[in-house]
Formats: structure tokens, C-alpha cells, sequence
């Protein structure tokens, strides 16, 4: 096995699947994305199909296996936000982006992803990027900010 | 306990603890299913089954439902018939519905279906785009695009071949079938094995196709194309043409591949005797010494392939023969070539053959040019049958032909390699032939066959006493390594055959061939065995002198191969 | 997150104000309590709401506000970190108290009001403005003329009970927790009574599950109980996965505690000793919270071997969810923690009898754990007090939309929607007419405002076919479009399901598809879409039915439920988007036409500058005009206009 994910693997008993998902967390936080060799290690460290890893981490959301990109947009998905209009950010953030939620642009500056409610819904519509929370966003906001970003 | 329901208003009989679908289906209701597997667990997923339950306020999927004595149940009410005929149209608009240009047309599942719910349009969606075609692997293509997601592959992959190369990947309506980090098959750990084809209900999964080339090859004036067939593909190819399975139709084929244009039809049998002999040897010398971990024949390329992805420990106890098909088509291009006057390079081998696996070992798969032992292409059964199809050959007008000459196919227990157990019957007939004192005990040839799990027999050998067992499929090759570990048994030598049953249910061979077609294909080899193996002397065994095949030349080398990267 | 290290003196009077019968007849445990409490304080005291919705403000320039001007005026201050009283609209909320006297509110706060605020109240002046009021506590000195904070519109018709300290108490505290009389119920519970007594409680109590189906809980629990197996589980479903619900996550954030005690009765009762807490990886401060709690609760010896000597053992492990709608079902939410794919399974059997692992499971909503201490310390008699008689005790809403005042409320089960909406909520936000309510999210129906009246009553939903939800409540008005939002729904649902059954799978994938072209028009229209979208609408329905009728699970057959709902309480607007192909909330893209007012416009040029499909004619200084053919309606011309010289269709 290689040496790189032994520590992490160690941590948890081996061959327990149950442990499956909190290890990629684990790895997810450390690494912000399941680096691919991991793959095969913790197959063999948990002793199940490596497709079945695949399988169940691209289930969820919050498993990716590229680097996000250098800003990473999270949209509010919730009703708040949608009955106050995000769907006009979305749809201008895919125009101005060119992506799909889960996918990082071609220059790996930018990556998009849908969230749920971020508690905010006061200022509805909002995303956040990197973690900094924008409110009410309009599209002509939205796009002034992609710029900065691309000015940066 | 015995209970009794109401299905369509007439009582029924039946066990409680019964599933809806089982009772329906003994009781001569049809109802359609698509994820449905014999023999597995229901998923209860595509929801095509579903039935009225009285009192309930949704339908209830049959296969996944048991039966209750106060069931009252409509199999075909308007609402049924509309659920079930919008699931389909369902499936039906994420489809890539080129149904003429699909390798699975006129059996598919779906199309089926079609014509029985009475859908006469699309419905919803338009035509799907194609889709990114996996064909990394050199036997099995998989085109996403006409995958229904109905995870049979997956089960059957996973459960009965303990190799999970597949499995679903991501959710909603983005959900798809794939390998792990979608690498495509050939880097995952599949064994070639093509079970997935045979319950796959669509077009997703199919063989690759070498029809082309022997097209082109049977054209190629320079070329002398010699066919190989495999007792499968004898006993099996006839049930496309409504012939049963057996011997009839085997010499029905070799008159039509002639007709094809292939100089020299041959079957496989001799080949497996011969290195049946070469293992008697073996098994001779290796009984000397103590032995701890059974010999496992390396017939099977599948097995051969789990071995060396998921089990390289294993690898010492291969049985270090090259198969049949090898030694067969390397004395067949060198018999022909002394025949004809033509180079040994001149002469292809075309191995038709009821295995997806045998795909990767031909030199076509290889892309080298001197095939060396390799056949140069494979056909599957279904592949076999489109070929005849194609040059307009109507079997029915065909009379019988038999090739009498030394390799000829109507002789000898070479066939019973097509079933499980079947190795190993072979085995224990030559040891009684060849080996002056050697005895089968218990009578014998009964234990092996027929359609079980495992099958073991023994022999005495010089005075030894040698267990043999047989089993098929991985899963059962898995449990059964374990029982001979825990329980400290002795086995010296181990038949296993990566699909059930044998090569008469191999990833070529007719799609949903039902147990009963299994049956049939095993009868079938038994049948054509007992016609011919009369024949059989002491030594027809050996070579004819003026051809030469070294021990050496007979040897496999096998190692272990990395798989995902 | 580290746990901030108890002392051990501390922890002495902790034990003792839990295992003491009466802690105030002990005149060092009341002074103790009186001061966890805060009743007392000895300095100027600022307690800031540091829950989720205030993140997006910065609220540490709060407290360096309150730093800055306790240097400048040589004054002690204290800050302490609070949970949310629930009024998010008036975020941030903070608690100013001085010493003898009660606490203020005041929201939302602005760091720069700081100053001027204290300087106030230290004089013992009271800023009016943005007071939501005063919070008097035993042994303090009311304001005069201040108004009780109970009496804002926003909580005088709540009835808190398992919110009645949010806000209140800091919630990394367990101290807090305790003083409040915390984990008393539990301590008493194990040393005093067995499982068996203590269920009956829970049976009497009539204590519905709060998540959405109102099941019976004393059914699971009985049943749990009862099937014979070496280990039981307690699930605490905590994955709040509805897009339009928050108040789980405010529940969490605010008292941790709570949620712990009601787990860990849970699991006494029914002899289980591992508990799980899943809860969704993106709640971030809610998942620190929880941590946090576990932490300190180790620390006492409240979990772990042979609790207090009673001879119980319990642990309680947190999970974080790493992200799926559907594995707020408990099943799939089972499937996850075995490490698979959350894909729910056919029921039965039911997790109570085989759920995690195979073992006896009792899966509950965090809510109604938070209810069982109650039940337990008060006794069902008390507990049936609340609520009607189908429907005991009270239930979390969060209010979100178009609502005048957006936040988590607790009231009893029996309130009506509309006291709910017009009288905490005040109604929609700008005072326009309201159109409907979705209760439920993605699975909820739509209330039309005629039946406001409704009591929140689980029987009384199910009898009118209406569904409660688990408690996200979404106000629309008449600038809300309800196609719209089912068609964002049937999106959300489209990318959520599990993947598994056709129906789900590809069913909502059809009707986001139908929807979008019923909510949309491309330019120049295909020839085909106006037949596509005809012969869409009339299948859409069939869809829902077959939908709801063959799903696997809850996910997949109540999808349809908005759609359902609104294509009969919206007809009108959905023919409008048919036929009409407009939208008259103006909401749909591309459904709106866009068209320049001559007079008001002054040729500034920007919009013809912004215009992304370059649909704007004009040149600097005279008036513009839109070519119709050519604007898409994103609406960016109308955004930029400063001289409101965009008008709207
Ligand atoms: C699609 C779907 C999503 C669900 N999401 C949640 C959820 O987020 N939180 C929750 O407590 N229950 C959720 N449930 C309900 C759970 O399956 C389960 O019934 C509940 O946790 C039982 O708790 P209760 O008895 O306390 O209501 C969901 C159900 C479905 C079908
Ligand atoms: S899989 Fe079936 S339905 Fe699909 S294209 Fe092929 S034959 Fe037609
Ligand atoms: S079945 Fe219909 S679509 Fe297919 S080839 Fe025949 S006529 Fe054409
Ligand atoms: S060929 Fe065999 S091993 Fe490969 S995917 Fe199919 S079933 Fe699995
Ligand atoms: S490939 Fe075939 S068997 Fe596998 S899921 Fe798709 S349709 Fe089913
Ligand atoms: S059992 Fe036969 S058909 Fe199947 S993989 Fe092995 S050799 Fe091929
Ligand atoms: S209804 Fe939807 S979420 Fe539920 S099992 Fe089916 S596909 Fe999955
Ligand atoms: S932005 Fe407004 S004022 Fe300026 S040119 Fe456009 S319509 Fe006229
Ligand atoms: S609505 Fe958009 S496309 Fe239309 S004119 Fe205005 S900016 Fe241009
Ligand atoms: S809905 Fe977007 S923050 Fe709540
Ligand atoms: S056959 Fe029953 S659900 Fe698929
Ligand atoms: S499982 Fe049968 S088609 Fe999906």
C-alpha cells in the first residue's frame, strides 16, 4: 500500500466499511479534493471494491476529485433564495462561467457548486466564494465580481 | 403456511412468505420486469412490476413484495397498465433508441417491452446525444447510452463474480453505470468474463466485434481461414435456428463454414485431451511429493485473469499449461501450412467460441503480427450466428459433414470441457486409459454432473488417492477456497470455471438463455459425448510424428497484473 | 475544536446542580445558579448572536465595538456568545445587560450604533430604536416603560418550549445548560427509573414525530425495545435536508444540550447504548456546536461507562452527512452510515425492528428528541397541555419567502397559519397580497391564502390531503411565481433523488424539462416547442400520478406534491405561461418583455453597454430602444437604468 495515505487509513480500524465516508471527509478536508490514489489504498485498506468507493463518493456532494477552482462559488440553493430570485444568479453564473455545479473552469480559476439554505435568507439571493458570503445579488452585481475575481 | 389471495377476482392458493411475483408467475399471470435477476435479491428499482393492492393507496412492486393472506390484487388495471406503460416511456426518452443499428435489436428486453405495453412514440424528451462508448477492454464495450440503469450488470458482477468492476456512479438524474474513476474496463478488474452481457436487458453491454475482420479475412486471397470451434458453440449455435442442442447441428456448421469459406473447420476437443495428458503427467510426478495448495487448471481465461489481478498468491498453483485453443491453433497453422504449401503466417485461426475472455488472447486483441500459439481472431456464438446470417447460408437446406481427418471434431470426451465438471470427468477417463494402474473410485462421472455448486470426485493414481472438485463461477471459487481452509481439506486438483455452469453459459452464448436452455446445453453434451466417445482409443493422444511440440512449447508463464492506476 | 477545559470546582457544582433534589434550598448552589444563569452579573455584559444567519454580517466588529468603547470609557465588559432567539430578520441581534438591571435586545445592530448605545444605557437611557425588549429575570430591576421582550410581535404568540433558551444561554456552555436546570431529568431518569416507567410517559404523551409524518413515537419505541438483538441504536436525524427549512440548524446552534439529553433519555428508555447524531457537514458552526457539547458532556461523566453510578453506559457518536436530500430518509441515512451509497430501501422491514447494521434502530427527527426531556422532567399531563389532542406539544417553523419577519418559531400544534404568517410573520414583506404558502419544501403542498385559517394540526392536514412538513414555511406574494418555484422543486428533485427507481429518476427529470419550456421561451421559437409544451402540460400530470403511485420512497412520491397543488391553485397563471407565454409575477426568465420608457430615459447609454445580447439600440444622449426579437428578458438593462427609464412587462 502506498506509504502516502497510511497514517490517515491507521486511524480507523481496517476492513470496517462503516468507516468509508468519514475517512474521505477526512481526506476531503485535508487535501480539498480525494486525491485518486487514494482510491485503490483505502480499497484495500477497507477491503472493498475500489468501484465501490467511486460509487459512493460521487454520490455526495461534498466529494470532489479535481481541485476546486482558485474561487469557489457556492450558490444558495433554498426556497428562500429562489423566491427572491437566485435563479437568475445561476443562470448567469453558468453564462459567465461556462460550468456545470461540480466542475471547475478550463483555466482552474473558477468552480461552481449549489448549497442549501445558508442561513441567511434575510438577504436573499446569496452566495458565498471561498467561504465570504455576498448578499442580494443581481446578476449585474454578480458579474462585476466575476470580474474583479478575473482582474485579480 | 398455506393461505389463499384474490388475483384478478379468482381465488388463488398459495405459501405466505411467497413473493407477488412468484405466485403470479406459477399461477400463469405474466407480468413484465426489467431489474428483476433469478437468483438474486430483488432491488425492487425499475418499478416496471408493479400491481394494484386493494386498500393500498400506491402500486407495489411484485418481485420485492411478499404475499398476505388479505391481498386482493390487480395485475392488469387501467392504472397498472399506465404506470407501467410510462415507466417505460420513461426509460424510453433518456434512450439512445437506434434500435437498427444495435447490437441487441430483435432480443432486446426493452424493445420487447415495447411492442407488449403498446408504445407507439416517444413520448417524452427527444433523442439523446450518444454517449462517451467505454471500449478500453478487448472483449467487453459498454455504450452508456442505452443503459436503463437496471444494475443487473452490477449484481451479477459483483455477487456471482466477486470482481465489482462495475457498479452506479453519482445520483439523480445524473446517475450512471461505470468503473471506478472512470478509467473504463480494461483498467478496473474485470475478468472479461461477459456475464454482464448475457443479463444485460440492452444494447449497453455487447462483445467486441471481430465479424469485420474475418469478413475481410475470409475475402483475403493470400489468407487460408481455418475455423476453431468450441464444444459450446457446437452444441449452442443451432438454437438460433431452432435446432436443439446436440450433436445435430454440429456437423450442420461445418458444412456452412465451408460454404463461408473456410478451408478447415476443427473443434477443440483433441486439444483438451491433449493437455488433459500433459496434466496427467503432472499430476503423476506432483503426487510424489506433499502438496499443500490445490493445482488449478488455467483453462478458463477468466480465472486465469482473476487470478492475476485479485489473487496473485495464487499464481504458483495455475496449472502451467498453455489452453487448447492455443496448442490447437498453433498445430493447425502448422498442419495446413505443410497441407497447402502455404507460410504458417498465411494461415488465421478464427476461434469460435462461447467465451467474451478468449477476445484478449488472439493476436488481433494483441495487435502483433506473428500470432505465435495465438488465434488470430474470436468469434462469440451470437457473433457466429450473425456471420452465417450474413453470407446468406440457409442451414436448413445444408446436409450433414463430418472432417475426418486427425484433429477431426465428432470424437472423444474433449466436449465435456464445455460444462462444470467436465474437465475433471475428462481427466478421471484418460487416467483410466493412459495410466496403467490407475482406478476411478465410487462411480464416478454421475458426481459430476449435472448442474450443482461444487463437485468433487476422486481417483487413485500409482496407488495415490487424488481429490478433484469442480466448481464454477467466482463467487463460488471464493467460498469454496475458504472451505478448504478452514475445514483443512485436501484437494489436489481444482476445476474452475469463471461463468455457472460452464462455458455452455459463457458471456458469448445467446443472451437470456434461461436455466431451461442451460439444461438442454448440458444434455446436449452429454448426448453428442456418448455418441462418439466409443471412439476413443489409448493413444490417439499422441502426436503424428512428422509434427513436433516440445514440452517446453506447452508451458504457460503466468503474473500478476496491475489494475487501476 | 478543542473543549475548553472545565474546572474542576466547576465541575463539582455542576454535579451538584444536577444530582442535588433541590438545588435552591442550598444557598451556595442558588448563588451559583443565579450567576450560571446570569440573573446576576457583576459587569456590563453583551451577549452577541453568533449562529449561521449572522455570519453574514461581521459581527466581531460587534464586539471589537464593545472593546474599543470599554477602553475609551474605562469601563469592564463582558461578551458573551448567545444562540439565536429566532427573529432573523432583525440579525444581528445582541443582549445588553448591566449589573441589577434586565436585558435588552436590540436588532439588527450596526457596530457603528455601539457606542452610542452604551454610552446611553450606562446612563440608564434607553435607545429606542431597534429594541426588541427587555428580558427580566428573577432578582433584577425592570426597565420603565420598556416593553417585555415577549411582547413583540414576533414571540408573543409563540409558545417556547424547546427554544425557550435560544438565544439566551451561550450554547458552548454546558454550565449554561445546567444552571438552567439541564440534564437534571436524565440524571433522575437513570439512577430512579426503569425504561419500562419511563415509556409509559412517552405513550401518554402522545408524542408525534415532528419530521413530516407525524407517526406515532411510542409505536417505535415500543418496538425497538422489544426486539430482542445484543445492540440497539438511537438515530438522531439532524440532516435537515429540506431547502426551505433552517430550524433544526437554529436548534443545534442555539442548545446543543437539549438535543443530547433528549438522545440520551431516548436511549436509556430503550435500552440502547450507542446513540448517533447525523447531521449534515455543511452546518459547519452546527457540527462545531455538537462537538463541542460532546465534549464537555464526556468531560462530566454525563456519557461513557457507568454514568453517575447508575450503572448505564451510553455513547453518543456525531456523523457528519456528507451532502444528499435523500438521506434525510431513514433508510437511505442508514445505508450512509454503513458507508454505501444513501440509497433508501423498500420498508418493512422498518428500522425500529432492522436498521443500522441489522440492529434495532430508533430513528428520530432532532426535534422530537428535543421534546422528551420535557415530557419526562413535566410529565404527559403537563406535556398535553400544549397542542390538541391529536397533536401534543408544539413544532418548530421557519419562516422564510416573501415573510415581513423571517425566523424559527415554536408554536403550539393548533395555532392557525394564518396567526402564524400575518401575526408573527406580519405578513408579506412589502405589503403586498399575499398568494399562497409552501409548507413542506420540495415535498409540501401550497396553502392558498383562503385557507390561512387552518389550524397546523397533523390530523387536520391529513384529513384536507395537506402536508406539514417537517417545517420550512415559504410565503409567496403576487411577485412570486409558483411555477417558478415548482419548477426550481422538481430541479432540486431532478439532482437529489437517489438514482435508483425510474420513476424518480426520470420522472422529475421530464417535468423540470416540461416546466422549464413551459417558463421559458428561446428566440426565435422552435417550430416544434409551442406542440412540445401543449403536449407537455397535458402529460405532466399523468407523470406526477405515476410518480407518487411507483416510487421507491418518500422522496420520489411526494416530489409531485407541489405540482400537484399548485397546477389546481394556480391554473390561471399556468395557462398564462402557456398560452399567453407570459408571467405575471415577472419572475420567469426570458418570459418578460423589457421596453424603454422615451420620456424618462436620458440617453446615459449604459444599458446598451450592459446588454448582453446587444438588443439595445441607441447612441449617447438620445433615447434607447429594445429590439424585441433580439432581448432575451435577462433583465440587466433594467438593473443598470438609474433613471428607472426601463419598464417591465
Ligand atoms: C426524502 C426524505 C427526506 C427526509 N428528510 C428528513 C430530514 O431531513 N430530517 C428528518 O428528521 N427526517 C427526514 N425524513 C423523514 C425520515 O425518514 C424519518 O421518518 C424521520 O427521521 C423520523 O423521525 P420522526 O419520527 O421524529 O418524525 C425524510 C424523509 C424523506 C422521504
Ligand atoms: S437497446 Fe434495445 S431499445 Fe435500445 S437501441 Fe438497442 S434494441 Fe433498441
Ligand atoms: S420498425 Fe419502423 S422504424 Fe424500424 S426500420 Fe422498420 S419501419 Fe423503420
Ligand atoms: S465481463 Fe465479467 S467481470 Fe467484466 S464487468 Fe462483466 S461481469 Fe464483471
Ligand atoms: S449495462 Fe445493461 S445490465 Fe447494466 S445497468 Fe445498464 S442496462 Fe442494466
Ligand atoms: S467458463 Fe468458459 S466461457 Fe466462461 S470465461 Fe471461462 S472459458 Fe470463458
Ligand atoms: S423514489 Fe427517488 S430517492 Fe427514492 S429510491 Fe426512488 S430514485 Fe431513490
Ligand atoms: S440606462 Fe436608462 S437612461 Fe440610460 S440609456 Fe438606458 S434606458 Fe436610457
Ligand atoms: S433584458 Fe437583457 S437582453 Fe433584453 S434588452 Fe435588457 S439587457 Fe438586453
Ligand atoms: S434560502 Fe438562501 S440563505 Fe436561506
Ligand atoms: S422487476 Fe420489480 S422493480 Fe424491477
Ligand atoms: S432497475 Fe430495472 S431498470 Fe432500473
Amino acid at each position: 500500500m502506498s506509504t502516502e495515505f497510511v497514517d490517515l487509513l491507521k486511524k480507523y480500524p481496517a476492513g470496517r466499511r462503516e468507516n468509508l465516508i468519514p475517512i474521505l471527509q477526512e481526506l476531503q478536508d485535508q487535501h480539498g479534493y480525494i486525491p485518486e490514489p487514494a482510491v485503490s489504498a483505502i480499497a484495500e485498506y477497507l477491503e472493498i471494491p475500489a468501484v465501490k468507493i467511486y460509487s459512493v463518493a460521487t454520490f455526495y456532494n461534498e466529494f470532489r476529485f479535481n481541485a476546486g477552482g482558485k474561487y469557489h462559488f457556492q450558490v444558495c440553493q433554498g426556497i428562500g433564495c429562489q423566491v427572491d430570485g437566485s435563479e437568475r444568479i445561476r443562470s448567469e453564473l453558468h453564462r459567465l462561467l461556462e460550468i456545470e455545479p461540480g466542475e471547475i473552469t478550463a483555466d482552474g480559476w473558477f468552480s461552481l457548486e449549489w448549497v442549501p439554505c445558508l442561513g441567511v435568507c434575510q438577504e436573499a439571493p446569496v452566495l458565498s466564494v471561498n467561504g465570504e458570503l455576498y448578499a442580494k445579488m443581481t446578476p449585474v452585481r454578480l458579474k462585476e465580481l466575476v470580474d474583479k475575481f478575473r482582474n485579480r | 403456511m398455506m393461505i389463499e389471495i384474490d388475483v384478478n377476482g379468482r381465488k388463488i392458493k398459495t405459501q405466505k412468505g411467497e413473493l407477488i411475483l412468484d405466485v403470479l408467475k406459477d399461477n400463469g399471470i405474466h407480468v413484465p420486469t426489467l431489474c428483476n435477476l433469478e437468483g438474486f435479491k430483488p432491488s425492487g428499482a425499475c418499478r416496471i412490476c408493479v400491481v394494484e393492492v386493494e386498500g393500498r393507496s400506491d402500486l407495489v412492486p411484485s418481485c420485492s413484495y411478499f404475499v398476505e393472506e388479505w391481498m386482493k390484487i390487480r395485475t392488469h388495471s387501467a392504472r397498472v397498465i399506465k404506470a407501467r406503460k410510462t415507466i417505460l416511456e420513461l426509460l424510453l426518452s433518456n434512450h439512445d433508441d437506434g434500435c437498427l443499428s444495435c447490437d441487441r435489436g430483435r432480443w432486446c428486453k426493452l424493445h420487447e417491452l415495447s411492442f407488449e405495453l403498446n408504445v407507439t412514440e416517444r413520448k417524452y424528451g427527444r433523442l439523446t446525444g450518444r454517449k462517451k462508448i467505454d471500449n478500453t477492454s478487448q472483449s467487453i464495450i459498454r455504450d452508456p447510452a442505452k443503459c436503463i440503469l437496471c444494475s443487473r450488470c452490477v449484481r451479477v458482477c459483483e455477487e456471482m463474480q466477486y470482481v465489482a468492476a462495475l457498479d452506479f456512479l453519482k445520483r439523480g438524474s445524473r446517475t450512471e453505470v461505470g468503473t471506478v474513476l472512470d478509467k473504463g474496463l480494461n483498467y478496473s478488474s474485470c475478468i472479461s468474463c461477459g456475464q454482464c452481457i448475457q443479463v444485460c436487458p440492452t444494447g449497453a453491454l455487447r462483445e467486441k466485434s471481430h465479424l469485420d475482420q474475418v469478413g475481410a479475412l475470409l475475402q483475403d486471397k493470400a489468407k487460408v481461414p481455418v475455423a476453431l470451434i468450441d464444444p459450446a458453440v457446437f452444441v449452442t449455435l443451432g438454437e438460433f435456428f431452432g435446432y436443439k442442442a446436440g450433436p445435430e447441428f454440429s456437423s450442420i456448421l461445418i458444412n456452412a463454414l465451408k460454404r463461408i469459406g473456410f478451408q478447415r473447420v476443427y473443434g477443440t476437443g483433441w486439444g483438451m485431451e491433449f493437455q488433459a495428458g500433459k496434466l496427467v503427467e503432472m499430476l503423476t510426478e506432483r503426487n510424489q511429493e506433499e502438496n499443500n495448495s490445490p493445482l488449478i487448471l488455467s483453462e478458463c481465461p477468466s480465472v486465469v485473469k482473476y487470478i492475476s489481478q485479485s489473487r496473485p498468491g495464487l499464481l504458483p498453483s495455475l496449472v502451467p499449461l498453455k489452453p487448447a485453443s492455443q496448442i490447437m491453433a498453433h498445430l493447425l497453422r502448422e498442419m495446413t501450412s505443410k497441407q497447402t504449401g502455404k507460410e504458417v503466417s498465411d494461415i488465421s485461426i478464427v476461434y469460435l467460441t462461447s467465451c467474451t475472455a478468449a477476445k484478449n488472447d488472439t493476436s488481433a486483441a494483441l495487435k502483433i503480427k506473428e500470432s505465435g500459439f495465438l488465434p488470430d481472431f474470436s468469434l462469440t456464438t451470437r457473433e457466429a450466428y450473425r456471420l452465417i446470417r450474413l453470407y446468406g447460408i440457409d442451414v436448413e437446406s445444408l446436409n450433414p459433414e463430418f472432417q475426418e481427418d486427425f484433429f477431426g471434431v465428432g470424437a472423444k470426451s474433449g466436449h465435456l470441457s464445455a460444462i462444470s465438471g467436465g474437465n475433471v470427468e475428462m481427466l478421471t477417463r484418460i487416467i483410466q486409459t493412459r495410466v496403467p494402474n490407475a482406478k476411478l473410485n465410487g462411480e464416478k462421472a454421475g458426481k459430476l454432473r449435472g448442474i450443482k455448486d461444487v463437485k468433487e470426485t476422486t481417483c487413485e493414481l500409482n496407488g495415490k488417492k487424488l481429490t478433484m472438485a469442480s466448481i464454477s463461477s467466482i463467487a463460488q471459487f471464493e467460498s469454496y477456497l475458504k472451505e478448504i481452509r478452514n475445514k483443512q481439506k485436501k484437494i489436489d486438483l481444482l476445476e474452475v470455471m469463471a461463468c455457472q455452469h460452464g462455458c455452455i453459459n459463457g458471456g458469448g452464448q445467446p443472451c437470456r438463455g434461461a436455466e431451461r436452455n442451460l439444461r438442454n446445453r448440458t444434455k446436449g453434451i452429454l448426448e453428442w459425448d456418448e455418441r462418439y466417445s466409443g471412439i476413443q482409443t489409448r493413444d490417439h493422444l499422441d502426436l503424428p510424428s512428422e509434427m513436433n511440440l516440445s514440452d517446453a512449447d506447452c508451458k504457460a508463464v503466468f503474473s500478476p497484473r496491475q489494475i487501476t492506476k | 475544536m478543542e473543549t475548553p477545559r472545565i474546572s474542576e470546582e466547576l465541575q463539582e457544582g455542576l454535579h451538584a446542580l444536577i444530582t442535588h433534589q433541590q438545588p435552591d434550598s442550598d444557598p451556595t448552589l442558588k448563588f451559583l445558579g443565579r450567576s450560571l444563569r446570569r440573573e446576576r452579573v457583576e459587569r456590563l455584559t453583551i451577549f452577541i448572536d453568533r449562529t449561521t444567519p449572522t455570519s453574514i454580517y461581521n459581527t466581531s466588529l460587534i464586539e471589537e465595538a464593545v472593546e474599543q468603547w470599554s477602553d475609551e470609557n474605562q469601563q469592564i465588559s463582558e461578551v458573551i456568545e448567545t444562540g439565536c432567539l429566532g427573529l432573523i430578520s432583525a440579525e444581528p441581534v445582541i443582549g445588553i445587560q448591566v449589573p441589577g438591571r434586565a436585558r435588552l435586545y436590540y436588532g439588527p445592530v450596526e457596530p457603528a450604533d455601539i457606542a452610542g448605545m452604551l454610552d446611553a444605557i450606562t446612563k440608564q437611557v434607553i435607545p429606542e430604536e431597534n429594541l426588541i425588549g427587555q428580558m427580566i429575570m428573577t432578582g433584577q430591576q425592570p426597565w420603565e416603560d420598556i416593553p417585555d421582550w415577549k411582547k413583540h410581535p414576533f414571540f408573543v404568540n409563540q409558545s417556547r418550549t424547546i427554544t425557550s433558551l435560544n438565544g439566551v444561554i451561550n450554547p458552548s456552555s454546558i454550565s449554561d445548560y445546567i444552571a438552567w436546570g439541564g440534564y437534571r431529568t436524565f440524571y433522575s431518569s437513570i439512577r430512579n427509573y426503569s425504561g419500562q416507567e419511563l415509556m409509559k410517559l412517552i405513550e401518554q404523551s402522545g408524542l408525534r414525530g415532528r419530521s413530516g409524518s407525524g407517526f406515532l413515537a411510542s409505536v417505535k419505541w415500543i418496538k425497538a425495545a422489544g426486539t430482542t438483538s445484543d445492540k440497539r441504536y438511537v438515530l438522531c436525524n439532524a440532516d435537515e435536508s429540506d431547502p426551505g427549512g433552517y430550524m433544526h440548524r437554529v436548534l443545534i446552534e442555539s442548545n446543543p444540550h437539549l438535543i443530547l439529553e433528549g438522545i440520551m433519555l431516548a436511549a436509556y428508555i430503550i435500552g440502547a447504548n450507542h446513540a448517533i447524531i447525523y447531521t449534515r457537514s455543511r452546518y459547519r458552526t452546527a457540527v462545531k456546536r455538537i462537538q463541542c457539547a460532546l465534549g464537555q458532556v464526556r468531560e462530566l461523566g454525563l456519557l461513557g461507562q457507568d454514568i453517575l453510578h447508575s450503572g448505564y453506559t451510553l455513547d453518543i457518536q456525531l456523523k457528519r452527512g456528507p451532502g444528499a436530500f435523500v438521506c434525510g430518509e431513514e433508510t437511505a441515512l442508514i445505508s450512509s452510515l454503513e458507508g454505501k451509497r444513501g440509497s433508501p430501501r423498500t420498508k418493512p422491514p422498518y428500522p425500529a425492528t432492522s436498521g443500522l447494521f441489522g440492529k434495532p434502530t430508533l430513528v428520530h427527527n432532532i426535534e422530537t428528541l428535543a421534546q422528551v426531556p420535557m415530557i419526562i422532567s413535566k410529565g404527559p399531563d403537563f406535556y398535553k397541555q400544549t397542542g390538541t389532542p391529536g397533536s401534543t406539544g408544539t413544532k418548530l417553523f421557519s419562516l422564510s419567502g416573501k415573510i415581513k419577519r423571517l425566523g424559527v418559531v415554536e408554536v403550539p400544534f393548533g395555532t392557525s397559519l394564518g396567526a402564524v404568517i400575518d401575526g408573527i410573520g406580519g405578513g408579506t414583506r412589502n405589503g403586498r397580497p399575499a398568494k399562497a404558502v409552501l409548507l413542506g419544501g420540495p415535498s409540501g403542498k401550497f396553502i392558498p391564502v383562503s385557507k390561512f385559517n387552518l389550524p397546523l394540526d397533523l390530523d387536520k392536514f391529513n384529513e384536507e390531503n395537506l402536508v406539514l412538513g417537517s417545517g420550512s414555511m415559504v410565503l409567496l406574494d403576487d411577485d412570486s411565481c409558483p411555477i417558478n418555484l415548482i419548477k426550481n422543486m422538481m430541479d432540486f428533485i431532478r439532482q437529489e433523488s437517489c438514482g435508483k427507481c425510474i420513476p424518480c429518476r426520470d420522472g422529475s427529470k421530464r417535468i423540470m424539462e416540461i416546466l422549464s419550456l413551459i417558463s421559458s421561451r428561446s428566440l426565435p421559437e422552435n417550430k416544434y416547442e409551442a406542440l412540445d409544451r401543449f403536449k407537455g402540460v397535458t402529460g405532466m400530470l399523468e407523470l406526477a400520478e405515476v410518480m407518487q403511485s411507483t416510487s421507491l420512497c418518500g422522496l420520489g412520491k411526494c416530489a409531485p406534491n407541489p405540482l400537484i397543488s399548485g397546477m389546481e391553485l394556480f391554473r390561471e397563471e399556468l395557462e398564462e405561461h402557456v398560452f399567453d407565454r407570459t408571467c405575471r409575477a415577472r419572475v420567469c426568465l426570458n418570459m418578460r418583455s423589457f421596453m424603454v420608457d422615451p420620456v424618462a430615459c436620458n440617453g446615459c447609454n449604459l444599458c446598451f453597454v450592459k446588454c448582453p445580447e446587444k438588443a439595445i439600440i441607441g447612441s449617447p444622449r438620445l433615447v434607447h430602444y429594445i429590439v424585441d426579437d433580439l432581448c432575451t428578458g435577462c433583465g440587466k438593462c433594467f438593473e443598470v437604468c438609474k433613471f428607472n427609464a426601463i419598464l417591465v412587462n
